[in-house]
């Protein structure tokens, strides 16, 4: 890390929480085989993500001075990490302003540090994947990534510190009371109960547990990462399963999704 | 939203998905090609597919199109010009 650049304080505690422990799915990481997706038969992971054959363009000129310069030494580089700061700064902001409406007011109020942090930590990430940046965008677009993931991490974590987790099995298991109402018919009641059925019979406890959170209540999976010492990746696929199982289950009894088969 | 819906949202869509990690990694192209205007879903389906699936990644996604949507060209997108 370059000493003349000036960071906020814990800027480089933060580069070792993310190395450390990110629980993030930052691009680059994808050869580490920290997150759990890569190796799993029940994503299309294994074939290439784009459909499509996609060979990169040439890189624009923009791009190539940023990398040029933020591969100098001295005060080029040290002009362009600055730069490159308040360009994270100005996305995250961007971002967290966006989403202000729908946080809480704790987390409203803190957007300009929580910003902030997230510029730093998208800093430090960029100045050490730079070798990860393949030139199939604008580098800007690639950068400003690094810096909304890391603004929307702490935005979600934020809105959601203290809060409990536990959907404990009474509150599930009144599913179709939760999820029917009034009006609806037989057959939207039956279908409830078989997914609540199926939730209880056919996945594991950490699928039920992952099910429940994200898909029925709307835990972000970050949070629920950060609580279960996972990362993003691992619990998404634990989500992916679960959803799969329960899919087959109600195919099975004749309550599948209408005309729909999973092609994998 | 009627119970088959609310069901089948919890359920997510039925398609082959990426993963997060590895629509991550396609983000930025991914972004760049549809504030283009370019049909990015097909070229990327596994992508589009994981976003429509993923909450979280769904919402970083939108943030970064806005982003690069919002954000006029400025100054600041360039890098400063060298000093020698
Ligand atoms: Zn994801």
């Amino acid at each position: 890390m370059d000493e003349t650049l000036k960071l906020s304080p814990g800027a480089v505690a933060h580069l070792g929480w993310l190395r450390e422990s990110s629980r993030l799915c930052l691009p680059g990481e994808a050869g580490t085989g920290r997150i759990g997706a890569i190796e799993t038969p029940a994503l299309a992971s294994e074939q290439p993500a784009g459909g499509a054959s996609h060979v990169a363009p040439a890189l624009d000129a923009n791009s190539r001075a940023w990398l040029a310069a933020l591969r100098a030494s001295g005060p080029d580089k040290d002009g362009a990490l600055r730069k490159l700061h308040a360009l994270l700064l100005r996305a995250a902001r961007h971002e967290a302003y966006r989403r202000r409406p729908s946080l809480p007011d704790p987390v409203a109020r803190d957007l300009d540090d929580l910003a902030l942090q997230a510029a730093d930590d998208a800093l430090l990430s960029i100045t050490g994947k730079l070798d990860d940046f393949r030139g199939d965008s604008r580098f800007t677009t690639w950068a400003y990534m690094f810096a909304i993931v890391e603004v929307s991490s702490k935005l979600r974590r934020h809105a959601w510190r203290g809060r409990r987790l536990n959907f404990d099995e009474e509150q599930w298991s009144r599913l179709p009371d939760r999820l029917a109402g009034p009006d609806d018919q037989a057959e939207g009641r039956e279908l409830l109960r078989a997914l609540r059925d199926a939730i209880a019979t056919q996945l594991s406890a950490r699928q039920r547990e992952v099910f429940i959170a994200v898909a029925l209540n709307g835990v972000p999976i970050d949070v629920l990462a950060e609580r279960m010492d996972s990362t993003r990746g691992a619990l998404y696929k634990v989500l992916h399963d679960a959803r799969r199982r329960l899919r087959a289950c109600l195919e099975e009894q004749g309550l599948g999704r209408p005309q729909l088969k999973e092609t994998q | 939203m009627n119970v088959r819906d609310s069901v089948d949202r919890a359920l997510g869509p039925v398609a082959p998905d990426a993963g997060c990690e590895s629509a991550a990694v396609n983000f930025a192209q991914y972004a760049d090609g549809a504030v283009a205007g370019e049909d990015v879903s097909r070229a990327f389906p596994h992508v589009a597919n994981h976003l429509a699936a993923c909450p979280d990644c769904n919402q970083d996604y939108e943030g970064l199109v806005n982003c690069v949507r919002e954000l006029a060209v400025s100054s600041e997108d360039t890098p400063p010009p060298p000093e020698h």
